[in-house]
């Protein structure tokens, strides 16, 4: 993280989460369970914690946590519905 | 995560530790459940946990009725250490299933 | 990053629902507590010490049980029990007089076996282990890091 290069790819990352924070997301992860809740915290491993979140398995809403972290490895993707 | 400004955004990890000494609900790789007392992690997600009870889902596929049997092998370990990178998600305890 | 502990940090007064590790440790914690408020002062001064690399992960735990007797399973569902004779800083384990079950419950004795890391699910430890003062090291960085928020209980979603 110490070339200019290297570091502007990082802070639009770190943006990217930034502006998810806070917004409901579906979190996906590679074994196809959909995590759908309002993202707390994201770091640079991908490490999630969000709020108030449902899981959904095949589109079947399996399980609600009020709080749940979610190991980055494990993490496809995060989506955030789009405002404005 | 240079420019990050300090008590602006917390890390994960430490949301974490607000959680120990309590009881989580962990979720493993291959559908295997724990539920025990936080003990210690570290940044790995290792971690020991206390008078955990171990569930095991076991899906079996009747191929004659094409039925699926969910069975919950359950086994109570009284100390524990869990390598981190089994682990998926780590949650208080579910109070609504 | 050092591995976090409550150990020290709670009251003497809480340990009513405690187990047996927590029995054994309720008395070393009156000394403990004294003992972080003292490093507090030190550690405002921001002396950076040096920790040896096992040390900043649960890996010294693994290094203060040699001796002792431990099951690991593994992720290929076999469960091996034996004595710990070394561990390294990629948690590879070294027992002897290791017992080998399978998941078809063949048992198979070996004496000495050494298992890569990678393999490892989850290690029962023995529940009589002082956790106190195997974490104390490193439950006293953190509870020199600022309290950052109260932690708020936050309910699951209400059903629709």
């Amino acid at each position: 993280m110490t070339t200019s290069n290297t570091s502007n790819n990082s802070n639009a990352q770190f943006n990217f989460f930034k502006m998810c924070i806070g917004r409901p997301v579906v979190v996906k992860l590679n074994n196809g369970v959909e995590y759908r809740g309002i993202l707390e915290v994201v770091d640079g491993n991908m490490n999630i914690v969000m709020e108030q979140t449902e899981e959904y398995l095949n589109g079947q809403l399996k399980t609600k946590y009020g709080d749940c972290f979610l190991r980055g490895n494990n993490v496809l993707y995060i989506s955030a519905q789009p405002r404005k | 995560m240079d420019k990050r400004e300090e008590g602006s955004v917390e890390e994960p990890l430490d949301l974490i530790r607000l959680s120990l000494d309590e009881r989580i609900f962990v979720k493993m790789r291959q559908d295997r459940e724990l539920r025990g007392k936080l003990h210690a992690y570290d940044q790995h997600l290792n971690m020991i946990l206390s008078d955990v009870e171990e569930t095991i889902k076991v899906v079996e596929k009747d191929e004659e009725t094409d039925e699926e049997i969910i069975r919950n092998i359950k086994r109570n370990i009284k100390m524990l250490f869990v390598r981190g990178d089994g682990v998926i998600l780590i949650s208080p305890p579910l109070r609504t299933s | 990053m050092s591995i976090v502990s409550k150990r020290n940090d709670r009251d003497i007064a809480s340990n009513s629902n405690t187990n047996i590790v927590n029995k054994k440790t309720s008395e070393t914690t009156t000394t403990t507590t004294t003992n972080i408020s003292t490093t507090k002062l030190e550690h405002t001064k921001k002396k950076k010490k040096f920790v040896a690399k096992e040390f900043q992960s649960l890996l010294c735990v693994f290094t203060a049980l040699r001796g002792t007797q431990i099951t690991i399973q593994l992720r290929s569902n076999c469960e091996i029990y034996g004595t710990i004779v070394n561990v390294d800083a990629f948690l590879n384990i070294e027992l002897s007089n290791a017992t080998l079950t399978n998941r078809f419950n063949k048992k198979e004795n070996v004496q000495e076996i050494l298992i890569q890391s990678r393999n490892i699910r989850f290690i029962q430890i023995p529940d009589k282990i002082d956790l106190n003062s195997l974490l104390y090291l490193y439950s006293k960085q953190l509870s020199q890091s600022k309290k950052k928020y109260e932690r708020t209980m936050r309910k699951a979603p209400s059903t629709k």
